[in-house]
């Protein structure tokens, strides 16, 4: 029995847990009635991740924003969105609560928005094929949206800062800045 | 598609201007009541101010500068006169859910002769400028047309200014009383268009096909069309839905009939959002909140400059493989996304005159 179908077993059979779960975490009302005004199944796989992690309100409201934008743009129900692979290799990772919550909205962001995140694993994986010295790291505006790159570059020593900037300047030499800066101006086309 | 309100508000003394005889004309079984400016209608919500019709006189200025003509963006020198306030149509994603909102009424203005003269005036005041004005910045220029009679004023006024060009901007298919008066090309019908799949959630409005028949009519009666693909919404397919909607646009007119194509990505204010999120679940903003709109630097929400950028390049270079003259612009953008999108940054005033010697004036 998949997970969901479980916890419909468990709604059916332990129904109180809803309303327990609403009090003790004080979900607003609009919430609840939220929570309510939900099909059966896209419910039951919310409160799958909302209960036992024990999500408050303003993270279950973002999930439910998050999931509903995600939906539509797949045109499909909540539930099918819950059933994707990358959501349930977070459950079985077996992390603690805020852990969870963390990495189960990052994994909802990357499916909401699924162009800007392959953009940015394309920027990470060039990154990481320039082979920047220890120390450096590159940085783009956050969700791409801006002109600039920042290159940090930390250092011990006058030596150990002189070493870094030439092999800085030695990484720079290939065409990977060019993709990156391609991708942050240009979507990468 | 006519608009018909059941109700009509006409602020006392003007129940025999031109737009409340008309309107009272095209509405002989709507309840009619009157008040005065210190005893105005009740305020109701922003559904509810959409269907009934206000009449009433306008206080203060008609004429004022485009919004985009502020804060760092590339302006074309728009003007925008504001003869109604507020819609009848119902798209989801629409900024007047929030800019209107203390103010919903749909309401038309009765002073037309004040706005004209206005604009008399200032056309007057630079006889060697062009100027491009137009009434679809608060409201749809051709909704309320079959109840007011609007453009019956409006167009012959234009017709005999050589510096002045109307734009008629409109989601509607309303277009008979334009068809029974000649523009001398003065007049440029336009049409805020997009593909079926966002057009679902432009609620009230008439379908793609019946806005391109509308276009296709009134090129035959002597007006330039112009098209907005505005705004640009981000969703799974765009490539082939914009590819498919110009292939739409240019079966129905000929290249030679369209003045401009303006090209602007969806945007909105964090507030915007969250009214798209409350909106009623029979009307809901689902393709507007789906697209990949994040934050920028003024805190409005876009589609991420990159996606934005291939957006407009794609859209950009489809208009131009099937009507390598027309003028396409950008509006609400930058000089940095002008670069990369048009490989070129025009001054205001250049883009201004561009559009207005565009059309067949």
């Amino acid at each position: 029995m998949g997970t969901r179908a479980k916890w419909d077993v468990l709604m059916q059979t332990e129904g109180l847990e809803f309303d327990a779960y609403c009090e003790r975490r004080r979900l607003r009302a609009s919430t609840v009635q939220r929570l309510r005004a939900m099909d059966a199944a896209s419910r039951a796989a919310v409160l799958s991740w909302a209960i036992p992690f024990g999500m408050n309100d303003n993270q279950l409201c973002d999930v439910l924003d998050t999931l509903d934008d995600i939906a539509a743009r797949r045109g499909v129900g909540v539930d099918a969105v819950c059933a994707d692979p990358m959501l349930d290799r977070i459950r079985v990772r077996r992390l603690g609560r805020s852990d969870t919550i963390r990495e189960f909205r990052s994994a909802l962001r990357q499916l909401r928005y699924p162009q800007l995140s392959a953009a940015l694993a394309r920027i990470e994986d060039l990154c990481a094929a320039m082979k920047l010295p220890r120390g450096t790291s590159l940085e783009v505006p956050p969700d791409l949206e801006g002109d600039e790159v920042g290159l940090t570059i930390r250092a011990r020593s006058a030596k150990e800062l002189r070493a870094r900037v030439a092999a800085t300047a030695n990484a720079l030499e290939g065409s990977s800045i060019e993709s990156i800066f391609a991708i942050l101006l240009e979507g990468g086309e | 598609m006519i608009f018909r309100p059941r109700e009509l508000w006409i602020e006392a003394g003007e129940e025999d201007s031109a737009v409340a005889r008309t309107a009272r004309a095209s509405l002989p079984d709507a309840a009619v009541s009157t008040f005065t400016p210190e005893d105005p209608p009740p305020q109701v919500d922003f559904a509810a101010g959409k269907r009934a019709l206000v009449l009433r006189r306008h206080r203060g200025g008609f004429l004022q500068h485009c919004p985009a003509g502020t804060s760092g963006l590339v302006c074309c020198n728009y003007l925008v006169v504001n003869f109604a306030s507020n819609c009848p149509f119902d798209c989801s994603y629409c900024f007047l859910q929030d800019y209107l909102a203390s103010n919903t009424r749909l309401t038309a203005f009765t002073n037309v002769a004040e706005g004209l003269a206005e604009i008399d005036r200032t056309l007057a005041a630079h006889p060697g400028k062009q100027f491009r004005i137009g009434t679809g910045e608060l409201a749809d220029s051709l909704a309320l047309d079959p109840l007011t009679g609007l453009s019956k004023q409006l167009v012959p006024f234009f017709a005999g200014r050589p510096n002045g060009v109307l734009e008629l901007k409109t989601k509607s298919d309303c277009i008979e009383n334009l068809l029974e008066m000649d523009p001398r090309g003065r007049t440029v019908v336009s049409w805020s268009i997009n593909p079926p799949a966002v057009i679902s959630e432009e609620y009230g409005t008439a379908p793609l096909e019946s806005r391109l028949a509308a276009a296709r009519r009134v090129t035959g009666a002597g007006y330039a069309v112009g098209f907005h693909l505005d705004p640009i919404v981000e969703h799974d397919g765009w490539r082939r839905n914009y590819d498919d909607l110009l292939d739409r646009v240019f079966a129905a007119v000929s290249p030679s009939d369209v003045a401009w194509f303006s090209l602007g990505s969806l945007r909105m204010t964090p507030a915007l959002r969250g009214s798209l999120r409350r909106r009623p679940a029979a009307a809901p903003a689902r393709r507007a909140l789906a697209a990949e709109l994040v934050a920028g630097a003024d805190g409005k929400l876009r589609v991420w400059q990159g996606l934005r950028v291939q957006m407009y390049r794609f859209i950009a270079e489809r208009i131009r493989a099937w009507a390598p003259q027309v003028t396409v612009y950008l509006c609400m953008e930058g000089a940095g996304i002008w670069q990369r999108v048009m490989q070129e940054v025009p001054g205001d005033r250049e883009l201004g005159m561009r559009l207005a010697a565009g059309g067949r004036w």
